[in-house]
């Protein structure tokens, strides 16, 4: 599926719709780069599960829980850290739990991820500064 | 001697209390890993109602490991403490030998505890009666039947209750413990430690740490080039 978002307020709309989906248990990876606005698509996420939690990148935290909406929201960003690391932040836990992994840069650890949606997102280089092209996939089939 | 035993090892978190070879009570709650949020109140809760204030408790216990990496530390972390505070001596027992103390077995019974570790792995070890025929070991349910296939072998632990289908209809002669027994229930590791605890074979407080079984990175690059 492909969007287009031209502003933060979209991208948040694409993303709340998108949760309407989600079951627990279910990974989504966050792809895109610098500014492109994986955090706002996260906000978007949990506000459609009906958290009313303040998202903001877990970029030192490594983790935050979003908690309150109809599944919790496990939000990370694997920017700094590596395949070793995982198990030292309880990774597993999250990932076999019964609420909902949104992971940034998740490229980083993906050898790890079983079945997962994958969200790219994109500046658009023939439009404006704010526009974003979103696609969002399921990957990873099981064995 | 009053001792209190405390598993966050697994999915359960257990809490049980013991004086000498007598249950003076045990919690278990087996609602997955939210270890962290009900350990202490369950501590607090156990000791109350057995009439017990933690400075009468003698020992300390506590699983540490295998399993939850999360859970692991979150109950080694509590018992160390308590431990440090009150000035008493601790006791960390595998939590796959924890779990063959919750049968009731003799000499001469194969007990096989397994552990779920998740993406198709196990945690297993091999005991005679009550008595270490194996150390406790990371690897795969299918390598484990087939090394015991022909032996009469109760298994136990919740990688048993995982792989209950699989384990029965693999060897008549493998069984599975009952229901009420099968996953980690904290008086199992009470008991345990208690044998150590008697004999005065304490961990040294700040030595005592998880045992997790990390696959070695041999072992993870070997998977991966597999997976690929």
């Amino acid at each position: 599926m492909k969007y287009i978002s031209n502003s933060y307020e979209e991208t948040c709309a694409v993303a709340a719709e998108f949760a309407a989906k989600l079951q627990p248990g279910d990974v989504v990876a966050l792809d895109g780069g610098l500014g492109a606005g994986k955090t706002a698509f996260t906000a978007g996420l949990v506000r459609g599960l009906g958290a009313i939690s303040h998202v903001s990148s877990p970029t030192f935290t490594i983790v935050n829980e979003y908690t309150g909406g109809r599944l919790p929201v496990y939000h990370f960003d694997v920017y700094r850290i590596g395949v070793e690391d995982l198990e030292d932040i309880g990774f597993d836990d999250y990932l076999f739990g019964n609420g909902v992994c949104v992971i940034e840069w998740a490229r980083q650890i993906v050898e790890v991820l079983e079945e997962h949606y994958l969200v790219t997102i994109t500046p658009d280089p023939d439009a404006g500064e704010e526009t974003r092209i979103i696609t969002i996939d399921k990957v990873g089939e099981k064995q | 001697m009053i001792l209190l035993a405390v598993d966050t090892s697994s999915p359960n978190a257990g809490v049980a209390l013991l004086n000498e070879q007598k249950l003076l009570g045990e919690f278990t709650v087996c609602n997955g890993n939210t270890h962290s949020q009900y350990i202490l109140p369950m501590v607090d809760e156990l000791l109350q109602k057995c009439g017990i204030a933690l400075k009468d408790v003698d020992v300390f216990a506590v699983a540490a490991g295998p399993g939850s990496f999360t859970g692991l530390r979150i109950g080694i972390a509590t018992v160390k403490t308590f431990a440090q505070v009150c000035n008493k001596p601790v006791v960390g027992v595998s939590s796959l030998e924890a779990l063959v103390n919750q049968l009731s077995v003799s000499d001469g019974t194969l007990v096989c505890p397994v552990i779920d570790a998740r993406r198709d792995r196990i945690y297993s070890a091999l005991f005679d009666g009550y008595n270490r025929l194996q150390e406790d070991r990371a690897c795969c349910i299918g390598e484990v039947l087939e090394e015991l296939k022909g032996k009469k072998v109760l298994f136990v632990g919740d990688g048993a209750l995982a792989h209950r289908e699989e384990i029965l209809s693999f060897d008549s002669a493998f069984s599975v413990a009952p229901t009420a027994l099968l996953t980690a229930r904290s008086f199992g590791l009470a008991q345990a430690a208690m044998a150590r605890a008697v004999r005065g074979d304490f961990d040294d407080l700040y030595a005592l740490s998880a045992i997790y079984l990390r696959q070695s990175q041999a072992e993870r690059e070997y998977a991966e080039r597999n997976r690929a």
